[in-house]
């Protein structure tokens, strides 16, 4: 096609997502999100609520071809700093009401729920710069580059901190299935 | 023996598959994002809520700018000079009491529609003849109501100006610009109290006094009535003390 027809016809602009596919596809995404930041499940449903709120009031300021994914981490990261300064703001008020009792979490099998419950302790253990790195790398599948962008770090940080989070994974699992094997039968 | 459900990857996936918002919290977390949708759909359009407030501030930086030009040609005329010279005598601060006013109609200019004013003001800039050209000011799109309002502003703020260069028949050019491209603007009231002093300041003090007339009838309360009274009055009373 000569390039004057070319320059002619109209730019295909990728199409928005909507509100249901983004809340379908990226609804855990957020709420892992929340838990990485060290938020508790409770405070993440939350979140996660705040920020597709939110989501459905800027959604038409997401530029379409952009990383869905690093807005919605953007996005979730000023609610999780809000939510922290609403809940200091709370526990000063509110310093001596007593908790509600322990939530049952949801229905999985016992490997699943332990896998998911170790995994989560090694998360807490692990510094936030690492952890966080793990999580969009490994458990949510972005790739190195939209990481870098993500987080606003060079691509050589999000691969060293990739594999010392990796590093530390492995060392933790060979000590869990250590201590599963001591465990009496 | 290696217990495969321990291994990174197990933890990965139990991982993925565990944490996540109960079912519950889901369908409470959809059906909040459902009546946020169903309030968007019923509220009523941007315009009506923005449209009122930028009026209403566009309004006071008129009205602002007015009482401090006032102040200011008070401090000017050689009749409020024995007043100021009194103030000084007596030691008190006079400087301080006619900047005051000044000062207290800033709070109700908010800086960022001020920015924004000066390129609509440019708009507005021509080759200073007589007659504004049409072509001058883009009229604003009616989906954009703080454009509407800052292009309404710019002609009022260019209208006054012209009268207080001693060119009234420029500014009545300019407010009856603004009386066709804004039938329904938010800033009639200061139209029209423009053109009562406009019309008193060009001398046709009937026309004036007639406008003058109907404004009040139409804004018996309005900020600008002693304003737009004294001056044509004052006008009147001139033209009988030289009649005398």
């Amino acid at each position: 096609m000569p390039p004057a027809r070319l320059a002619a016809l109209p730019d295909v602009e990728p199409a928005r997502p909507s509100l249901r596919e983004l809340f379908r596809e990226h609804l855990d995404y957020v709420w892992r999100i929340a838990r990485v930041f060290g938020m508790s499940p409770d405070t993440a449903d939350d979140v996660a609520q705040e920020v597709f709120l939110i989501v459905h009031r800027r959604l038409h300021t997401f530029h379409a071809g952009g990383s869905i994914r690093a807005w919605l981490f953007g996005i979730t990261r000023n609610v999780v700093q809000h939510q922290r300064r609403a809940y200091a703001r709370r526990e000063r008020n509110l310093a001596t009401v007593e908790p509600p009792p322990p939530v049952a979490a949801p229905e999985a099998s016992v490997e699943l729920h332990q896998a998911a419950a170790l995994m989560q302790e090694f998360l807490d253990r692990l510094d936030f710069d690492k952890r966080i790195v793990l999580l969009l790398a490994d458990i949510e599948g972005l790739t190195a580059s939209e990481i870098a962008e993500t987080l606003d770090i060079p691509l050589g940080t999000v691969f060293s901190r990739l594999r010392a989070a990796r590093l530390k994974l492995e060392r933790f699992s060979q000590r869990i299935q250590v201590r599963d094997l001591r465990r009496p039968s | 023996m290696k217990d495969e459900h321990l291994s990174p990857q197990a933890l990965i996936a139990g991982y993925k598959s565990g944490a996540r918002p109960s079912p519950d919290v889901q369908a409470r977390i959809w059906s909040a994002l459902a009546e946020a949708q169903r309030a968007a759909r019923t509220d009523p359009p941007r315009r009506s809520r923005t449209a009122p407030w930028l009026a209403l501030a566009a309004g006071l930086v008129l009205f602002g700018a007015w009482c401090a030009q006032d102040l200011q040609a008070s401090r000017q005329a050689p009749g409020a000079a024995p007043d100021l010279a009194q103030y000084a005598a007596s030691g008190a601060p006079a400087t301080a009491e006619v900047a005051a006013p000044s000062k207290a109609a800033a709070p109700f200019a908010p800086e960022a529609e001020l920015r924004l004013a000066p390129a609509a003001e440019r708009a507005l800039a021509g080759d200073g003849s007589l007659r504004p050209k049409p072509s001058r000011l883009p009229l604003p799109s009616a989906a954009d109501p703080t454009a509407a309002v800052l292009a309404e502003v710019a002609l009022l703020e260019r209208a006054k100006a012209e009268l207080q260069d001693k060119r009234p028949a420029v500014a009545l050019a300019l407010l009856d610009r603004h009386a066709a491209d804004h039938a329904d603007g938010v800033l009639t009231e200061e139209r029209e109290a423009l053109r009562a002093l406009a019309r008193c300041a060009a001398g046709d003090v009937s026309t004036g006094r007639s406008v003058m007339q109907t404004f009040l009838r139409a804004h018996p309360r309005s900020t600008y009535a002693a304003r737009v009274r004294a001056a044509c009055e004052g006008k009147r009373a001139g033209e009988a003390t030289q009649k005398d």
